[in-house]
């Protein structure tokens, strides 16, 4: 005698708890909403104070050469990310390709390689007066190389580091995909191309859609590879306007502008996410069909293998090269240490914070859905969508007007980490809340405890684990920023990024080599991470 | 394992419920609660009589699941007022919270801390800590005392429901409300834990509410049925009066299997297509006659004396303990009867068909 499922009944079902969220956990919430979205606020008061030079920046021709040069970028990047990551999706998913796990792993390495390491890498190797071009210039005299500085080297190094960004998302998608869908398509008499492009194709658009916005969003956000390879893009200008000069308005109104674009790409990757579907069909997961090579595989491999060489061996090798080279000469080993400990503690003490911060946002938000905690968790991903180097000027401008004892203190920096990288603890953390049955909470407090009782006994211990990955998770990231760090950092306070980037800026290759390694090396178990997260 | 754990099989509970002696229940008086546009209890009564076993049946989205979570306190009421053991617990000004309502509940997916052996699972919801002897009898009450020291996912279905349970009684409450306790069970162990979980429950001597849509399952388990239908109790009874004198016809069939025919009510008989009939209820006028199969005869033709009528079989479902035919009269009226699993009556078979003891009249709608 079973009838449709009602509505309240599916309500009661899926809700935790229609009652509202303990008075702590609102004010805490709230405040912690208002900190995170303070830089985008202060950024906003900044240029509404100023508005007619504001706009007078906005509204010239050179702002428009800007926003094209930069759209332009990111569209180059976007799609050859795009292009790359489409066929190592398919060779290491739906292929018979010898060692095809191996292969996605090391195709998805790069992630881990942050831009300015990768831009520093290329520059010093195919720059001018690069190795290259010292190889080539012995015995074949070869004076000039075509210029990689400008667009083409941006170009490169970003679209060879973000298409992982494209194929994880892929990936995932084609594993979930409903094999049978593609039986369907080749008993009605579909050809195996015809197959990929109509039955499996469609079902990735989400998942491509996606990452695509991702590599875009990177693209905007990145200033390493594009200060480093010289190319005028929206981060690059933004800094250069705010070192020369004492006119604030500049920086803060490009930078508005600059997280406009991105929050009309951010507004995009919501709407792709509503639309993901996974599969639909009952019945068990089965293996999905793998097709046969045969001699293509040779070209597959060919392919996987130059992809490598470009984003993960030539990059190593070349940092490899200038480690060695700098130990001819003599290295500045303490200086490497403190770097090295000062990026430790800037980066443990944002990731420790972020994940505490995290957790209040996060139960609110499953625990407690609302409008309310729909905002709360909204506001504290402001960090997602603001570059750093954004972050870091409107912190300035906070802290040499609003509060002027916190500019040049750690504080800030610690702060400005926490708001650019708290969402990737907070994504972590909502995930295991989300593994908590409210039925557990449910059941504790009708055992007699209250409910912090029920939280702290029951809820706390459950959620350890995604608090301690979100910890991990913020660590890896925030120990590769740079943007933030240049802008903000105590005066004397260097970090591995920023010895890397004064080495480079300057052309001193081989100071700029052990640091690079150091944070590879430490970047790399993220990836780990990332995956355990598929 | 600790030595010290021994099951306590000579006396188990009486320490375990300091309350039993209150004549009070539980009682809902016109309680509402909606979530959004959506009525999920509207102006529902209930009375739990203390000591029994009550089941709320009803249809999936009928309201019971959020009826059950208002008497626990995981809801707040719109309106109405909830009553446990003479103690107002929700009305238009007071709320009590969960904790503070000494109410143990069993979810349908048994809500086990997943980080808590057996043990520390019965132990979190004892009322002070160090009551080892009162965790035991516990453990051996619901027959656990062997597996105390495994976790949650190392349990089979049964187990953990078991544990379910002697967490809930743990906290000494003064009722014990179970949400579906036995759908994710598979049928086989399903029957077998309906008795154990009753046997448990009235040896506990604990009120008791559970929720369930399935009408076997709590007209074999409770004392008292209360039917649910769109968010209030439509009719409440003995299993045996609600299935016998269903109040109208939509309760008559989500009790159990029914043919309803129009009739004439005369006062003790009614008088309808098969002739007339005893009736269990006695009133005149238009009426619906409710007949369940098991009190449609059949006989095979040749025996056939007076008040059958001729039929034929037109098919037949056989469960191994029992068949349910259905015939069709001469008329063109079908009817369902359940006989026991022999004779075999087969398709086409000609049967004489009779009316047997009496049946519920209803009026007309």
């Amino acid at each position: 005698m079973e009838q449709g499922v009602g509505p309240a009944i599916r309500r009661v079902a899926t809700q935790a708890s229609s009652r509202r969220a303990p008075i702590g956990l609102i004010v805490i919430g709230a405040l912690l909403a208002l900190a995170m979205a303070l830089p985008l606020v202060y950024l906003l008061i900044t240029v509404f104070q100023s508005l007619p030079a504001a706009l007078e920046t906005i509204w010239n021709w050179r702002t428009a050469e800007l926003v094209a040069r930069s759209v332009g970028l990111t569209i180059a990047v976007t799609a050859t990310a795009t292009l790359i990551a489409l066929p190592v999706a398919w060779l290491t998913g739906r292929t018979d390709l010898p060692g095809r796990r191996i292969w996605l792993v090391v195709a998805l390495l790069p992630l881990v390689v942050p831009s300015y390491i990768g831009a520093y890498a290329f520059i010093s190797a195919f720059g001018p007066s690069g190795l290259l071009q010292d190889i080539l210039a012995g015995p074949f005299g070869v004076e000039r190389l075509p210029s990689i500085i400008g667009f083409p080297g941006a170009w490169i190094v970003l679209s060879l580091f973000t298409y992982p960004l494209v194929l994880l998302p892929v990936r995932t998608a084609m594993s979930r995909l409903d094999p049978q869908l593609e039986d369907a398509a080749s008993v009605m008499g579909r050809s195996p191309f015809r197959v990929f492009t109509s039955a499996v194709l469609p079902q990735l658009a989400p998942a491509i859609a996606a990452g695509a916005v991702l590599v875009a969003l990177y693209t905007l956000h990145d200033f390493g590879a594009v200060s480093i390879m010289r190319f005028d893009s929206f981060t690059r200008e933004i800094y250069l306007n705010y070192r020369a000069s004492f006119d604030r308005i500049g920086a803060a109104s490009l930078s508005l502008l600059l997280v406009a674009i991105m929050l009309v790409l951010v507004w995009v990757e919501g709407r792709t996410r509503l639309k993901a579907r996974h599969r639909t069909g009952p019945g068990a997961t089965r293996e999905p069909r793998i097709w046969k090579l045969g001699s293509w595989r040779y070209l597959a491999v060919g392919f996987l293998a130059l992809l490598a060489t470009f984003a993960l061996i030539v990059p190593v090798a070349v940092l490899i090269y200038w480690a060695t080279r700098s130990f001819a000469g003599s290295i500045e080993w303490s200086e490497i240490v403190t770097a090295a400990g000062h990026s430790v503690l800037l980066s443990g003490s944002a990731a420790l914070i972020a994940a505490a911060c995290a957790v209040p946002i996060a139960i609110l938000a499953i625990r407690f859905p609302s409008q309310f905690a729909r905002w709360t968790d909204r506001l504290s991903h402001t960090g997602y969508a603001l570059p750093g180097i954004v972050v870091a000027l409107a912190l300035v401008f906070f802290a040499t007007r609003a509060v002027v004892g916190l500019y040049q203190t750690l504080l800030l920096l610690v702060f400005a980490f926490v708001v650019l990288f708290i969402p990737l603890a907070i994504g972590v953390v909502r995930t295991s809340v989300q593994q908590v049955s409210p039925r557990l909470e449910e059941a504790a407090r009708t055992t007699g405890r209250s409910q912090f009782s029920a939280l702290k006994t029951i809820t706390a211990p459950l959620i350890a684990g995604g608090v301690i990955s979100g910890v991990a998770l913020v660590f890896l990231s925030a120990i590769k920023e740079l943007p933030a760090t240049l802008i903000l950092a105590p005066i004397g306070f260097e970090t591995l990024a920023t010895e890397i980037w004064s080495a480079t800026s300057v052309g001193f290759f081989e100071r700029g080599a052990i640091p690079s390694l150091i944070l590879l090396a430490v970047s790399a178990p993220s990836l780990y991470l990332i995956l355990g997260r598929e | 394992m600790n030595p010290s754990v021994t099951p306590h099989t000579s006396s188990p509970l009486p320490p375990l419920l300091g309350s039993v002696d209150t004549e009070e229940g539980i009682h809902c008086e016109s309680i509402s609660k909606s979530f959004g546009p959506e009525h999920a209890v509207s102006g529902l009564s209930l009375t739990a009589t203390p000591g029994e076993i009550t089941a709320l049946l009803g249809p999936s989205g009928c309201g019971k699941t959020t009826t059950l979570r208002l008497i626990a306190g995981l809801e707040t009421p719109d309106a109405g007022s909830i009553q446990i053991e003479g103690r107002t617990v929700a009305d238009d000004r007071n709320f009590v919270a969960p904790e503070k309502r000494r109410v143990g509940i069993v979810f349908q997916d048994y809500a086990l801390f997943p980080h808590l052996d057996v043990r520390g699972n019965i132990a979190y919801a004892l009322p002070e800590d160090g009551q080892q002897g009162r965790l035991d009898r516990l453990l051996g009450l619901v027959g656990l005392t062997s597996i105390a020291e495994r976790m949650p996912h190392e349990l089979s279905g049964g187990q953990q429901q078991r544990v379910a349970l002697a967490r809930a009684l743990a906290s000494n409450p003064q009722a014990i409300l179970l949400d579906e306790p036995f759908s994710s069970l598979d049928a086989s162990l399903r029957e077998q834990m309906r008795s154990e979980v009753r046997q448990i429950l009235k040896d506990a001597g604990v009120t008791t509410v559970f929720v369930t849509h399935d009408q076997e399952e709590a007209m074999s388990i409770a004392d008292r049925i209360a039917v649910m239908r769109d968010g209030r109790v439509v009719q409440s009874g003995p299993p045996e009066e609600v299935y016998g004198s269903p109040v109208d016809r939509w309760t008559a069939e989500f009790l159990g299997e029914a043919d309803v025919l129009p009739g004439i009510a005369l006062g003790e008989e009614v008088e309808c297509e098969l002739g007339p009939i005893n009736a269990a209820t006695s009133f005149c006028g238009p009426a619906q006659v409710v007949i369940r199969p098991e009190s449609i005869d059949l006989s095979p033709l040749e025996n056939v004396c007076t008040g059958f009528k001729e039929a034929t079989v037109l098919d037949r479902t056989f469960f191994g303990h029992d068949q349910l035919v259905e015939v069709e009269l001469d008329s063109g009226l079908r009817l369902r009867s359940r006989r026991l699993g022999y004779p075999v009556w087969n398709r086409g078979d000609r049967v004489g068909v009779r009316v047997d003891g009496p049946v519920t009249v209803l009026p007309a709608e």
